[in-house]
Formats: C-alpha cells, sequence, structure tokens
C-alpha cells in the first residue's frame, strides 16, 4: 500500500472500529473520574458539616484516580500510536511489539466475548519490512477471525516465531463451539490483506490454530 | 429502597454505590451478570441498574434472566456510546426501556430511579 494511496473501504472500516473501541474505553474512564470526583465532592459537603473525613479515605481516593489518569493516558498513547501507523508506509518492525499493540486494541472486543488474549515473549525477536498499518490491519483481521471462533472463555495465544519462510505469528488455542467451515479460511478479504503484504494467512483445524506467515526481511 | 448496580468496571459502580449510600439508598454493586443473577436469586432489590455492553450476559439478555428471578425487578440501563447516531439505535433496540449515557449525573440518575419506581407504583 503506497503512503498517499487512497484507503480502501476495509482501511477505513478498521480505523473506525478501532477508534470507536478506543472512544468506548476512554469514556469509562472518565465515567469513572467523573463519579471518584463526585464523591469527593459528596465527602468535602458532608466534612463541612461536622462529618469527620478519614484521611485514609482520601488517599485511596486520590490513589483510584491516579490509577484511573495513567490508564487514560496508556489508552492515549495507544490511540496516537495507531494513528501515526499510517506514516511508516514501509519499516522495519517488531513483530512481536506489533502482534501486542494489536492484541491490545482487540482485547475489549475480546472480553466481550469472554475470550483472553496472550502475547508471550518470543525466544528470539522477529523483524519484518513492512507497511505498519497494513500489517496492523491484517493481524487485526486475524484476531478477530480468532475471536469469533473461539469458544466462550478460551484463551488465544498469539506467538511470533521464526517459520520456513519467514517470520509468522501463530494464534493458537481455537477451540470452536459450533461447526466451523475451516477450508473457508482465509475468506476474500483476509486473502486481499495478506496479498498486499505478500503474506498467507491459513487454518489448522487438528491444531486448533491460525498461521500467519509473512515475507522475510527484504 | 433497594438498588443494585451491575457494571463490569467496578471502580465506576462502587464510587457510583457509594454516592447512593450517601443519598440514602440502599445500594449493592457487582462487576457481571451473573454475579447478579446469583445476588437476586438470595436477596431482593426493587431496582437493577445495568450496564449494556459486558463480558458475558448483559443488557437486554441479563434484564429477561434477571425478571424471570423477580417480576418485580425494575431496571435502567448505563451505556458509554457516544453518538447522536449509536443513541437513537439504542433507543429504538431499548424502546420502553430507561436509559443513561455515561457518565452519569447523579442527580439525572436519583430522578431515573424515583421515575421509575413511581411508575412501577401506579401499574
Amino acid at each position: 500500500m503506497e503512503r498517499d494511496s487512497l484507503p480502501g473501504a476495509a482501511d477505513l472500516r478498521f480505523f473506525g472500529a478501532v477508534g470507536a473501541s478506543i472512544s468506548h474505553e476512554m469514556k469509562n474512564v472518565l465515567a469513572i473520574i467523573n463519579e471518584m470526583v463526585g464523591l469527593l465532592d459528596d465527602l468535602s459537603r458532608m466534612a463541612a458539616t461536622g462529618r469527620p473525613l478519614e484521611p485514609e479515605r482520601l488517599q485511596s481516593m486520590t490513589g483510584r484516580m491516579q490509577a484511573q489518569v495513567a490508564r487514560g493516558d496508556g489508552i492515549m498513547r495507544g490511540l496516537n500510536r495507531f494513528c501515526h501507523s499510517v506514516d511508516r508506509p514501509r519499516d522495519t518492525l517488531d513483530l512481536t511489539d506489533l502482534t501486542g499493540f494489536v492484541a491490545d486494541l482487540a482485547k475489549r472486543r475480546a472480553a466481550l466475548r469472554e475470550v483472553t488474549l496472550e502475547t508471550p515473549p518470543p525466544p528470539q525477536p522477529q523483524r519484518v519490512t513492512a507497511n505498519a498499518f497494513a500489517l496492523e490491519h491484517l493481524i487485526w483481521a486475524c484476531l478477530e477471525r480468532a475471536i469469533a471462533l473461539a469458544d466462550r472463555g478460551a484463551t488465544l495465544v498469539l506467538r511470533t516465531e521464526a517459520g520456513p519462510a519467514g517470520p509468522r505469528v501463530r494464534i493458537t488455542g481455537l477451540t470452536p463451539a459450533g461447526p466451523t467451515d475451516w477450508a473457508a479460511i482465509p475468506d476474500e478479504g483476509e486473502r486481499r490483506l495478506a496479498e498486499r503484504l505478500g503474506a498467507t494467512l491459513s487454518a489448522d483445524p487438528a491444531a486448533g490454530e491460525l498461521i500467519l506467515s509473512l515475507p522475510e526481511l527484504g | 429502597m433497594r438498588v443494585l448496580l451491575v457494571d463490569d468496571e467496578v471502580e465506576l459502580v462502587s464510587a457510583l454505590g457509594e454516592r447512593l449510600v450517601i443519598r440514602g439508598i440502599e445500594a449493592e454493586w457487582v462487576g457481571t451478570g451473573e454475579e447478579a443473577l446469583q445476588k437476586v436469586a438470595r436477596e431482593a432489590f426493587d431496582l437493577a441498574v445495568l450496564d449494556m455492553k459486558m463480558p458475558g450476559i448483559a443488557g437486554l439478555a441479563l434484564k429477561e434472566r434477571l425478571q424471570a428471578q423477580d417480576p418485580h425487578l425494575k431496571f435502567i440501563f448505563l451505556t458509554g456510546y457516544g453518538s447522536e447516531e449509536v443513541f437513537e439505535d439504542i433507543r429504538r433496540d431499548y424502546a420502553g426501556n430507561v436509559f443513561l449515557i455515561k457518565p452519569v449525573d447523579i442527580d439525572e440518575l436519583m430522578g431515573a430511579m424515583r421515575a421509575v419506581m413511581t411508575a412501577a407504583k401506579e401499574d
């Protein structure tokens, strides 16, 4: 994908989905801070009428608020990084770091389906040369597929490793609750996302895994 | 009035619950739909305030399950959605239900709670 080429509809949908998910999470952070501030206000009004206000309670509340500010800061840093990924049309990327980043973006979507995502550190770093945004989109699409296939309560493990033809991402832990048409993976949209990076997506029903194979560092 | 708050953002429901207690409401809170079902199976509540989107059972599905356990229980929904478009979708999908958008104003919540309970008495 060239830097200045117009993004396709699928890219815009991906950008929108991530933006909506992040804004939802940020709303929760603001809602919590709103209630904490409201509670502090309630307590200070009560203190003004003579009811004692324990310092320990105040300290606990400020600590809880600081934790939410830190959470919000992390969310906004993620958003900033995601938005700037479109500025990296061809870059050498740490595949493990990028996979972990996308998993983080997808965490809430997974949680809503009661699916947990894990990204264990690889034995050795895996690097790829690619368009950062296109690779994020491809990994996101793989994760969406994996989350949809996973049974409720499942843990999906995303491993980055050296494959026979280049670095790869393996998503294991797929235990579909119902009948699954594994032969339909990848679908047309997933195939297109993979093709533009010279990658391939395949499924191994026996192992319950998706395998995203990327080209050697170019 | 006994109120059960249900939201996976436990920090949110605990702070909201404390504020309701200060206002004389008997409030309790849990972090999942499953915990809400267990709680309502053991104790009587007048009103449940439910987050619309949580891991596991949530929203209208949770309302139906809770209502099956206690037909007298009344409901208010909380949502984190912000856009006008989504708000309209919710209004359509949740027609006949009371819902408020987070961050919620405590006076607005108190007013909605009173309105729901008054309407229930008039039924």
